[in-house]
């Protein structure tokens, strides 16, 4: 109760000065001559944000990036790669040696096959249709229409599923992870909202869909143990292994009484992940789907287009900027996972990620690698937060 | 809401930390008159502790306070780094204790002279530092090298606890003809899943090797893929991955939660399970009555010869202190003297079992833990669980990880002993 009440006190005085100083200097500003309050004023005002930032975000970044490249568990040692080498040499961390594997894959094939329908799909709707965004983009490929772009959206999927279950080390964990994620919770979000849009029950089923997003990464991750648990001693089957023939198989690890599913575990960890962010992903999506204009849609009708030709060639094209934003918030997100792996798993039987490698650092005290692993993450998430950020600037603009 | 309040909670407390430090600065100034105190035990476990102190607060006036995490490892050396230390810890590794030492104020002359000779002197050798500091006091004791085991189902059956390792392997081989699987193993932990396997490992290589070479592996004057490693694996694949020896087959194990792992003893589905003493508290939560004529009971896992003594493989805390202050040397004080290990008995809640030689065993609420008790203060030789004693990277890195990997079959136990031999630290 001490603590309580000492913290309110704490907070309200904490409060008071913040609002203190700002009215003083206001009141200080206002009486300056103009050209000297025009000067100081954005610093009066930002340099709190600025100092609290600097303190708080770039120190620690920079104070990292060196750790990582200096010697000896507490950096007491000078510059060197070897943190760095070490990694990127583990393979466990980065392995090509599956490469050749890929191109016979199940995945690759099937995606082979589906490419090639796709390009003749829309090779012919090209030629039928006098559409001029066609021929102006593909050289006589339509792929905007939804049978070619359906195809093709699914063999983009199976390369990568191909490529990220045959090349193994945490790192190509990481991409799986963006790719399916990313990918899946953004798929479900978009066909969930379209599906949802204007049904009687929207509300309702749209309220549903969110409600994971309200359940903590941990307590998802045990929910979900539920559902994967193997029938073993004193404990119950799992949901999954009532319903899987064949079982039982440890989803979670990868184990089966005929075999392996490895790598395939890796997936149902990141189901859970979908399962969480599909509702996210549907509310965004959703919401600019209700702001494309009416105007728009009806123009499109009275042309004779159809409900299918509506979304594809109309909706689809003008929601693009939010499945951007939905796209690369889900990468940044889900770059940096952690907990479901930890509470799943704790990194064995193939499913370690690069989050994990740096908590494990720091768990062993080797603050050196512990950073390596924190640049790496910094290092895949930089292209994206770029992507966002001229996105933003363009907008302004 | 609760999360804005609980960090800014800790935001004033650790400026009252601060205060407290300029205060008490310098060291062995001015007491003070509460003591914060950090470790990885939480829920009953911490009230135990907590509880143990009534009589020391009682007598000296100093409080103390405890937070107890289970992430205890990794906060307390970001804490070490950032100089926000508290001023006791409770420290489950004494490999980490080594790693702190120059932060940790060693235990006093005064304090050792007194109590040294009441545990067991290779638990003091664990936490000495080159300099022959002595950085921690032993604070609770488990026993790893016991096997539970259902003492009806032995009786109805009429099998005998078995005196040698041999004696328990025909044991299993006669249970699988009676049609009662001998094994129950579950090595699952959540993030920490396989460590139930690093004690398999620790008492075999024991009780085929001896505490010799077993101080050899820890400290990696063998390699971890030496041949005496492998033949320790080759026992566990024995036992393990052999048709029929464990309940519901090898590739349960790692599906298993080590938690749930022995409660089919009570069913009578399975006939052994190796276990530490903790899981005393899991028997006692399914409702089973312990001793000769209950629904469960333990047996010292046998030896291999007679060539080692009576090899035990122990685990437990230390406590340290990172500071000098007057009120933090004489919490050390009484943590090392029996009233503390009498008073954390009689407040009874959580497991307990003192590595102190002169506590008093009578206080035990039931006969099993002073039997167990027992055995840990008059085993000979005695050693502290390896995989604690390894550098985390190891210990609780890939011997878990890898160790899982291969009771999973993806890889074999040649992968797995070369994979944590390549991860051992350099220095």
């Amino acid at each position: 109760m001490d603590t309580l009440v000492s913290t309110l006190i704490n907070v309200l005085i904490a409060l008071a000065v913040v609002a203190g100083v700002f009215t003083v200097a206001n009141v200080v500003l206002d009486r300056l001559p103009q050209r000297a309050d025009q000067w100081l004023r954005p610093w009066v005002f930002v340099g709190p944000a600025v100092a609290f930032l600097t303190v708080g975000l770039v120190i620690p970044a920079v104070r990292t990036i060196l750790l990582s490249l200096r010697g000896g568990r507490r950096g007491e040692e000078g510059f060197t790669l070897d943190q760095w080498k070490r990694a990127l040499t583990d393979d466990n961390v980065i392995s090509f040696a599956n490469f050749g594997k890929i191109f016979t894959s199940r995945l690759f094939i099937a995606a082979v096959v589906l490419l090639v329908i796709a390009i003749v799909v829309a090779r012919q709707s090209a030629a039928r249709s006098v559409a001029p965004g066609a021929t102006q983009r593909g050289g006589g490929l339509d792929v905007s229409h939804p049978v070619s772009s359906t195809l093709l959206a699914l063999a983009v999927i199976s390369i990568l599923l191909a490529v990220f279950s045959t090349l193994r080390g945490i790192i190509w964990n990481n991409l799986w992870w963006v790719a399916a994620v990313a990918g899946f919770a953004t798929l479900f979000g978009l066909a969930l909202a379209v599906l949802a849009d204007r049904s009687r029950s929207e509300n309702v089923a749209k309220t549903l869909i969110f409600m994971p997003m309200a359940i903590s990464l941990v307590g998802a991750a045990i929910i979900w143990k539920y559902i994967y648990d193997t029938p073993g001693a004193g404990q119950a089957e799992g949901l999954l292994n009532i319903l899987w023939p064949g079982g039982p198989i440890d989803f979670l690890r990868g184990t089966s009484p005929t075999g392996t599913i490895a790598p395939w575990n890796n997936f149902f960890i990141m189901m859970i992940m979908i399962w969480i962010q599909a509702g996210f992903a549907m509310v965004v999506i959703s919401a600019a789907i209700k702001g494309v204009p009416t105007e728009l849609l009806e123009a499109a009708r009275v042309d004779g287009a159809n409900e299918v030709q509506v979304f594809w060639r109309v909706t689809l094209p003008q929601i693009v900027p939010t499945i951007v934003v939905v796209v690369t918030t889900l990468t940044i997100t889900v770059l940096k996972i952690f907990d479901l792996v930890k509470a799943t798993t704790g990194g064995a039987a193939g499913t370690d990620v690069l989050a994990n490698r740096m908590y494990e650092g720091l768990r062993n005290g080797n603050f050196t690698a512990s950073s390596t692993f924190a640049v790496m993450i910094l290092i895949l998430v930089l292209p994206v937060m770029w992507i966002n950020i001229r996105r933003v600037r363009r907008e302004v603009v | 809401m609760i999360a804005l309040v609980a960090v800014l909670s800790l935001f004033t407390a650790a400026c009252a930390q601060d205060d407290d430090d300029e205060a008490g600065g310098g060291g062995g100034g001015d007491a003070k008159d509460t003591l914060t105190i950090s470790g990885p035990e939480t829920g009953s476990e911490a009230d135990g502790f907590t509880a143990a102190f009534d009589p020391f607060t009682e007598e000296t006036g100093i409080k103390i306070e405890y937070s107890g995490t289970r992430d205890f490892e990794t906060q307390i050396r970001v804490a070490a780094e950032g100089g926000d230390l508290p001023d006791l810890a409770v420290i489950p590794q004494p490999g980490l204790a080594k790693d702190l030492a120059d932060k940790i104020t060693p235990v006093p002359k005064s304090v050792l002279d007194k109590y040294k000779d009441q545990y067991d002197p290779y638990l003091w050798e664990q936490v000495t530092t080159d300099d022959d500091d002595i950085l921690g006091v032993p604070n609770k004791g488990d026993v790893k090298s016991l096997v539970w085991y259902s003492p009806k189902v032995f009786k109805e059956k009429g099998y005998e606890v078995p005196e040698t390792w041999d004696a328990m392997l025909k044991l299993a081989d006669k249970m699988k003809a009676d049609g009662v699987t001998p094994w129950c193993v579950g090595i699952e932990s959540g993030e920490a899943t396989g460590w139930p396997l690093t004690d398999w490992f620790e008492d075999i290589m024991l009780r085929m090797h001896g505490p010799e070479v077993y101080d050899q592996w820890v400290n990696h004057e063998i390699p971890f893929n030496d041949p005496k490693v492998v033949e320790v694996g080759k026992e566990i694949e024995k036992i393990w991955f052999g048709q029929g020896n464990v309940l519901n087959g090898r590739q349960s194990i790692a599906s298993t939660g080590f938690k749930q792992a022995g409660l089919p003893i009570l069913e009578g589905k399975c006939g052994m399970h190796r276990m530490a003493n903790f899981y005393a508290a899991d028997y006692k939560d399914a409702g089973a009555k312990f001793g000769e004529d209950g629904d469960v009971n333990v047996f010292y896992l046998p030896t291999m010869s007679d060539k080692f003594g009576k090899v035990t493989l122990s685990g437990g805390t230390y406590i340290v202190a990172f500071n000098d202050n007057e009120a933090t040397m004489k919490a050390i004080e009484y943590l090392a003297s029996p009233d503390y290990a009498n008073a954390r008995i009689k407040a009874n809640k959580g497991g307990f079992l003192s590595p102190n030689q002169k506590h008093d065993t009578s206080l035990y609420s039931d006969d099993l833990d002073r039997q167990l008790a027992e055995i840990l203060t008059t085993a000979d030789p005695l050693r502290f669980d390896g995989s604690d004693l390894m550098p985390s990277e190891v210990g609780a890195g890939t011997f878990w990880k890898e160790g899982t990997n291969w009771v999973l079959g993806s890889g074999d136990l040649k992968k797995f002993l070369d994979n944590v031999e390549a991860s051992w630290p350099d220095s």
